[in-house]
């Protein structure tokens, strides 16, 4: 099995005490708009990566992020509480996605983000490069396009595990949480995710 | 050499890449707004989408539509007139009670009995207003 490496916990729930949803939750529930205004800034920064994540498409991703916060709204009377509201929209936003996916099956058209400089400052992403080329500008952006090909080749539920755990970094019982399976199924698909991709990308990992 | 957990640290680092991928600017200024609006024009929608079925309804069978006005017209009546406070001050729907169930015994006979001193005093039973019918036989 593999191992979890670093970029998987880089944005696990260390941020997420700080900031106390539960009233804001509460008071959107009472139909209070603002607090909604407010919870839906505070994650769609994160809902929006995944759904652009399992997408490749920038209009699809606003169009599903938007759509995952209205149909959360016209939910949040049947929100329990049982688990936290950014998991509870999370389960949302995939779920709309997986059957978005369903849906397009046949048109996969790529619209990628552009990279952010901060990408020719990393030292991994240089160190792969720069193994390469030199010509590190036109290679990120073959590399990201290349990356995003070889993610949507891959089945939508192990794409799921991929873009929840390599990409955003959450553990695997919040995805199992969110997926509606267990630990297990979670770790059986991203390895199998992982070794795919690998097999896909060789030519950029040596 | 697949399994080798090295080789998947390098997977991670390509990924990583994906973490750099930026919308366009002010597109996170601008959702929030974008959701709330959506929400707004959603619940207006579903409560015009309501009456305007209700209407159209009504505007595709006349006929039903004049025989529910006529129904409502009739309930409110009705109730207008039960409603309507009595001599004693309560709604008269209380004083027409013997109109309502006839099994209760009426208050008005208690209240205006005529019958002979007796009849209904503490000495009198069954008995007694049986033989009166008797006799009047």
């Amino acid at each position: 099995m593999a191992k979890d490496t670093g970029t998987s916990q880089e944005h696990d729930s260390t941020e997420e005490p700080k900031f106390n949803d539960r009233e804001l939750v509460d008071r959107a529930r009472e139909g209070d708009e603002s607090a909604y205004a407010e919870l839906v800034s505070h994650y769609q920064r994160r809902v929006y990566a995944t759904v652009y994540n399992m997408t490749s498409n920038h209009e699809d991703a606003a169009d599903l992020t938007q759509e995952a916060f209205v149909k959360a709204w016209q939910a949040l009377k049947k929100f329990k509480g049982d688990s936290s509201f950014f998991t509870w929209i999370y389960r949302i936003a995939v779920n709309r996605t997986l059957n978005f996916l369903k849906s397009r099956k046949n048109k996969k058209h790529m619209s990628l983000n552009d990279l952010d400089s901060g990408a020719e400052r990393n030292p991994d992403l240089v160190s792969l490069i720069s193994h390469k080329t030199p010509r590190r500008d036109i290679n990120l952006s073959e590399l990201q396009k290349k990356l995003n090909e070889s993610l949507q080749r891959l089945s939508e539920a192990h794409r799921t595990v991929v873009v929840l755990h390599d990409i955003q970094g959450m553990p695997h019982d919040e995805i199992a949480v969110i997926l509606k399976c267990n630990t297990g199924t979670v770790r059986t698909r991203l390895f199998y995710a992982r070794q795919q991709l690998q097999g896909m990308l060789n030519d950029y990992l040596k | 050499m697949e399994n080798d957990p090295e080789n998947f640290d390098e997977l991670h680092k390509l990924l990583k890449l994906k973490n750099y991928e930026e919308p366009p600017p002010r597109f996170f200024n601008e959702l929030p707004g974008k959701v709330m609006s959506q929400i707004v024009a959603e619940e207006e929608q579903r409560s015009q989408s309501w009456w305007s079925q209700l209407v159209d309804y009504f505007q595709l069978k006349p006929a039903m539509g004049t025989t529910y006005a006529a129904a409502l017209g009739a309930i409110i009546v009705l109730a207008v007139v039960a409603l309507k406070p009595g001599p004693n001050g309560g709604p008269s729907i209380a004083n027409t009670g013997a109109g309502f169930n006839p099994l209760a015994p009426s208050t008005n006979l208690n209240a205006t009995s005529s019958a002979p001193a007796g009849i209904f005093g503490p000495q009198s039973g069954t008995v007694q207003v049986g033989f009166e019918t008797n006799r009047t036989k």
